[in-house]
């Protein structure tokens, strides 16, 4: 079935079909929720109310050529990441990484080079692993190529807050994956434990 | 970043097994259908059903009153006259009798009624009890020289358990003296209004007729019929959050709400004439975009003169049924517009302000009522009704433009002064 019967037989809210879009795409959304928000079983909590607000949102969904569909889908997830992480930030304050911490992992830029060497698992572990701020940030202007603008707008923060986190971002995790390299070269010194993502 | 775009693309996490278990539960349990004005459509088939309803009981009662009317005309054209009663020469009444209990004056409108009443009419109903008697021999005794005959046929009129007693014994209308009466009721326009349509829309209607159209917005321009005191900044915001997408507006009118209070006074018993004030409250809702979007809600509030004409042409018991036609005039006296601006389904900026809609609105409306007469001074009525709303060009778009006839239902309480 293509992306527009998909879409329509959705729409017509035929279980088969929301079983076969839920089949196609739950992977993937998922990862997207790690993605923002970094703990799973939350994460688990957002694919579920993103699903549903996917399958009772759908009739409003118009069909522009393939790949339109996926894109309404990732966006409706994301949406609903970032809702959670702002009733998140309501009830608690929000993760940031202490000035100390921003201090110590440098503020040099590295090239992405080294990403070759290591698995999208460990990868997304290291982001899921980002202090909420950083994460939301990084998620948005990588993921989403959302410019430092439309975030500020998005998460209500000041652009160069936006900037600023984004840097802070890549440095931790260009220093996590770095330590994890070497780590690797040195017989798993520091062994990675993916399973737990 | 890219690298890490690409590291990530088309990675997968398997989900929790029983997700999509729970997930398929759920959503059997959510109908995701086109939402449908359910309370708006219940309450028109309601208002329909009561209608029928309405004429099928109006019906009946007068079939089964013209059955009583081929024997007792005289008795009860008689008794719905209540003036009758002061006219009475043998039965001049004091202020202590109004205030007696209600079957009092009523044996009053029958001493009178019955000096036209023959004989034969007294034939047809059963003999008296002695309880009544007593009643009875009190009530005549009271009023001056009352003749032999007539306080025979006196008793046996007021004893007689048949349907004509039922109909003798209604409160007609209220007080013998209560021509004035205040209606306090509120009564809601059945049939709300929703629609959409493609491209940017406002609530605020351009002068220019040709602009009323909800316009499509360009990449770099902005509708002129929007909000014109915006910075309009945000709006741009919004227009080129949308700029990939076809742009829907949807435009929702609620079902107003009218309280009233009013005065009514009896021309004749079948024909009184109503008016007083009336408020309304009109509730709009517009909203262009999709996650990127800027929501108008409109609020006018109307004040109203009515003028109503009232035929009463039916009494059973308590219950009594009319017709009703009138026009009303309504006057905005307050309206505002709230705009919210979102982007990304986040509050951007929200701006209220004042409009000024001068424009008056004529509606003209007809109803059926029915009312039950709850105890002596209070009655409870209610009116199903169609309402019409002449064209009026105000500078915002409300229900009475897009929805000019329309069905009513209201409610209240009648009580007599």
């Amino acid at each position: 079935m293509n992306e527009a019967k998909l879409a329509i037989a959705c729409q017509k809210q035929i279980p088969e079909a929301q079983q076969e879009l839920y089949t196609r795409y739950a992977g993937m959304l998922f990862t997207i929720c790690i993605r923002y928000i970094g703990d799973r079983s939350m994460a688990e909590d957002v694919l579920h109310d993103g699903f549903i607000k996917i399958f009772t949102a759908i009739q409003k969904f118009q069909y522009r050529g393939e790949g339109s569909l996926e894109a309404w889908i990732i966006r409706v997830m994301v949406n609903t990441a970032l809702e959670q992480l702002r009733s998140n930030a309501r009830s608690q304050s929000v993760l940031m990484a202490s000035p100390n911490e921003i201090e110590s992992v440098g503020e040099e830029e590295e090239e992405e080079d080294v990403l070759d060497a290591i698995d999208p698992d460990t990868i997304l572990k290291f982001i899921a692993e980002l202090p909420d701020g950083y994460r939301t940030v990084f998620n948005l202007y990588t993921f989403e190529e959302k410019s430092h603008r439309e975030i500020a707008q998005l998460l209500g923060i000041q652009e160069r807050s936006s900037s600023s986190q984004l840097h802070r971002a890549k440095t931790i995790l260009h220093k996590r994956i770095k330590d994890c390299i070497n780590g690797s070269s040195k017989n798993f010194r520091t062994p990675l434990n993916n399973d737990q993502i | 970043m890219k690298q890490y775009r690409e590291k990530l693309k088309g990675h997968t996490v398997a989900p929790p097994t029983e997700l999509w278990g729970t997930l398929e539960r759920e959503l059997a349990n959510i109908s995701t259908a086109p939402k449908v004005r359910i309370l708006p459509l219940w309450l028109s088939v309601a208002a329909i059903a009561l209608l029928l309803l309405l004429t099928g009981v109006s019906l009946f009662i007068f079939e089964q009153e013209e059955v009583v009317q081929v024997n007792q005309q005289t008795l009860l054209t008689t008794v719905a006259e209540p003036t009758v009663v002061k006219e009475s020469p043998m039965l001049p009444i004091d202020s202590s009798e109004l205030n007696a209990p209600a079957p009092k004056p009523l044996l009053v409108h029958k001493h009178k009624v019955l000096s036209a009443i023959n004989d034969e009419v007294k034939e047809v109903y059963p003999p008296q009890t002695q309880a009544e008697n007593l009643y009875e021999k009190e009530a005549v005794d009271s009023t001056p020289q009352p003749q032999e005959r007539e306080r025979r046929l006196f008793g046996n009129t007021v004893i007689a358990p048949s349907r004509s007693s039922k109909y003798a014994s209604i409160p007609h209308k209220k007080r013998e003296n209560s021509l004035w009466s205040v209606r306090l009721s509120g009564s809601n326009q059945v049939l709300g209004y929703s629609s959409q349509e493609s491209g940017f829309g406002s609530l605020i209607v351009s002068k220019n007729r040709e602009q009323q159209q909800l316009p499509e917005l360009g990449l770099s321009g902005t509708p002129s019929n929007v909000v014109a005191s915006t910075t309009s900044n945000e709006l741009r915001m919004v227009a080129q959050q949308n700029i990939n997408q076809e742009v829907i507006t949807t435009v929702n009118h609620a079902t107003p709400i009218t309280l009233a209070l009013t005065l009514q006074r009896d021309l004749t018993p079948q024909f009184s004439l109503e008016s007083g004030l009336t408020y309304t409250q009109l509730n709009t809702q517009l909203q262009s975009g999709g996650e990127s979007n800027y929501i108008q809600t409109q609020t006018l509030h109307y004040v109203g003169i009515p003028l109503k004409a009232q035929w009463n042409f039916l009494h059973y018991n308590r219950i009594g049924v009319y017709l009703s036609a009138g026009a009303m005039l309504e006057k905005c006296i307050k309206a505002d517009l709230t705009t919210t601006y979102n982007i990304k389904y986040e509050g951007l900026s929200h701006e209220k302000e004042e409009l000024e809609v001068n424009t008056l609105q004529l509606s003209t409306h007809g109803a059926v009522g029915v009312q039950y007469q709850i105890s002596q001074p209070i009655a409870l009525f209610v009116e199903p009704g169609v309402v019409y709303y002449f064209q009026s060009t105000p500078p915002v778009s409300t229900l009475y433009q897009t929805r000019t006839f329309n069905m009513s239902l209201q409610l209240g309480l009648r009580f007599d002064l």
